[in-house]
Parts: C-alpha cells; structure tokens; sequence
C-alpha cells in the first residue's frame, strides 16, 4: 500500500499538443488500456495520446495519482475509514470544473478505460442535467439533429409521460 | 475532444438519473427515447422499488380514489398516483410493480409506480364461465424472470365449502381478503402462486 519507490518504472505519455508527462508506471496502470499495452509490450518509451490536450490528460494524471496511491479495497480488508473519506473528496472537488472538460474527461477516459473515473464522470453529468429540460440536454451533449424527434412525436412523448389510465 | 459521447456511455448517464428526469428525457431524441423505452433498462429501474408496506388501502371519494400504503403499526403514508383509482380494486403488489382489476374485471391494470407506467391487459373469457362465473385473481413478478405473471381463478357460485389443494387434500384457506372491496393482502399472490396453476397474459 505505500507509494511506490522513485526507482520505479516511469512512463511518458504524449498528449495531442506535443506536451509531454513522466509518470510512474504504477500511476499509468490504472488505464487498462496502457496495462494491455504494457502487458503485451506495445509500450515504447512514449505512448503518443493523439485524441487526448494537455489539459485534459493533466487532469487524468492527477486522478491516477491520487487513485493509485490509495490503499486499494481489496488490499487490506480494514482499510482506515479515512482513506476511503479521503478518496471520496478528492472526487468530489475533481469534478469541479466545468461541463466542456468534464466531457473531455470522461472521453479520454473511455479511450484510455479507467472504469472508475468513468463513473465519477457519468455520476457528475448525471447530477447536472437532472434538473434541465430536454433542450438544454441536447445542446450540453450536442445531441444530432438527425436523432431529433418530431414536433408531433415529441409531443407525443410528453403526453406519454403524464399519461393515466381512465 | 469535441466529438459526441458514445451512446452506451450516454446510457450509463442516463442509468444515473432519478426517474422522474428520465422520464421527461424520453424527448431529448429519438435514440435516448429508444433506450429509455426499451425494456431491458425499465427493467434494471423498475424493479428496484420494493416497499415493505403491509398493505394497502384504496378508498373512493367521489370521483376520486385514494391510494395507501398501510405499514405493520397501522401507519398511513398516501401514494401519488395517475391512476383513476376509483374504478380500480388492487389485485395485489410484487418487485415494485402493482396489479388492479378494473370494473367488475373486465380488465387487468399493472402498474409500475417508478416510471408511471401502466398497461391494461384484457381478461381472458370475462362473460362466458357458466359453471364458475365467480373469479378471484392473483398477482406476482416471477424472480427467476421477472415476468409479471396474472392469476385467474374461476370458481363456482355454490362454492361455498373449504377450498382443497388437490394434491395433498389439505384445507385451504378461502381467499377472503381479496374479496374485500378495501385491502389486499401482499403475501396472497405468494400463496396462489404456490398451489395452483400459473396462467400466464
């Protein structure tokens, strides 16, 4: 459970804008798409992130980190209360920013497969569209024109919801 | 990154939110209605919701009926519903989703209180029973499948006698708590769903 030595393995990661980022390797595991790529030694020296800014992957990193450097749950089965409480406002304050990034997240999270910050992520979302109306949805997750109901359909659709028996 | 979300990412939104956004949601576009809608994803919502309630009481007033829920203490926590209650009389309640007959039972309502849907089933041979024109009803949602599995029981007028399990012989006891206008009773569809013949709608 302790952090793991500075003699360990490093790997960089390349954003979309050049920029480049060391980290340990135990941080980079917690991508499965870079623990495969490690696994069956795809891996060079730097793994180019062609799809993912420098801002978003700073983001990542800073989430691995912090993950990787937590007791895991199935390590030790009484885990301090406060590692857990530790680890749960640290994603708390993670997903304070703002809609545009928190999508850049969440993509770059799918593509690299880090399932928890995934859900971190659809959690967030979740929580902040639950109160918009359809309209707002469509633009915050620019939802395709060609996927657009009717006006007769989708008048229809309300209708269903307040639908009653009688 | 500006491209879209993949959709099944979308759905792992949407499976995060309360129901009742959901609900409204059906109109953002076709492909969150579609998913919405389709029935693998009511299922995962819909059959979360198990009260624990004892039973439940209905009541007209006027035009209107009333819906409760009456816990083991005798306490009343009224539900909200769409349902024009007072045509309806609670067949009984399983895995969330609730079962009334609908005039003199020409009809079979369930309803799923989570996503305010309801569906009307017709029932079977309503007018033509000669022998047993008398009927009773019971409701479950199987576990192993949760298919929602209708009961109906035709018996005849002279029943009047012990109901027998005609396997063992045993004495039954009559179903009179559905034959109250009032309450139902929810471990009584456990127990038509024991002993006799399932039918399915």
């Amino acid at each position: 459970m302790s952090t793991s030595s500075s003699s360990s393995k490093k790997i960089v990661l390349k954003s979309a804008d050049n920029e480049t980022f060391e980290i340990d390797e135990i941080v980079a595991l917690e991508s499965q798409a870079i623990k495969n790529m490690i696994e069956d030694e795809c891996a060079d020296n730097v793994i180019p992130l062609g799809n993912i800014d420098s801002k978003t992957l700073s983001k990542i990193i800073e989430y691995c980190k912090k993950h990787a450097e937590s007791p895991k749950k199935d390590d030790n089965a009484d885990i301090d209360e406060k590692a857990v409480e530790d680890l749960k406002s640290f994603d708390a304050e993670f997903a304070k920013v703002d809609m545009p990034l928190i999508q850049d997240i969440l993509m770059a999270a799918n593509f690299l497969n880090i399932d928890n910050l995934i859900g971190l992520m659809c959690r967030t979302i979740a929580d902040r569209i639950k109160g918009k109306t359809p309209e707002e949805i469509r633009k915050i997750l620019n939802i395709n024109k060609n996927d657009l109901l009717s006006p007769e359909q989708e008048a229809k659709a309300r209708e269903e919801n307040s639908w009653a028996f009688d | 990154m500006s491209d879209n979300i993949p959709f099944d990412i979308q759905v792992d939104i949407m499976n995060r939110l309360p129901v009742k956004s959901l609900m409204q949601f059906r109109s953002v576009s076709k492909s969150w209605k579609a998913a919405i809608d389709c029935n693998d994803f009511i299922r995962r919502y819909g059959f979360h919701e198990v009260d624990n309630s004892s039973f439940i009481l209905t009541y007209k007033l006027d035009n209107m009926g009333l819906l409760f829920n009456v816990d083991n203490n005798l306490g009343f926590a009224p539900i909200n519903t769409d349902l024009m209650l007072h045509t309806l009389k609670p067949v009984a309640t399983s895995e969330g989703v609730w079962c009334f007959s609908y005039v003199d039972n020409v009809m079979i309502v369930l309803w799923n209180p989570s996503i305010k849907r309801s569906v009307g089933v017709l029932v079977p041979s309503y007018m033509y029973q000669p022998d047993s024109p008398k009927m009773v009803f019971g409701f479950g949602v199987r576990p192993d499948t949760l298919d929602p599995t209708i009961l109906k029981i035709n018996y005849p007028y002279y029943g009047e006698g012990p109901w027998h399990d005609s396997e063992s012989s045993r004495i039954l006891p009559l179903p009179t708590v559905l034959s109250s206008e009032s309450s139902c009773h929810m471990a009584l569809c456990d127990w038509l769903v024991r002993i006799l013949p399932r039918f399915r709608v």
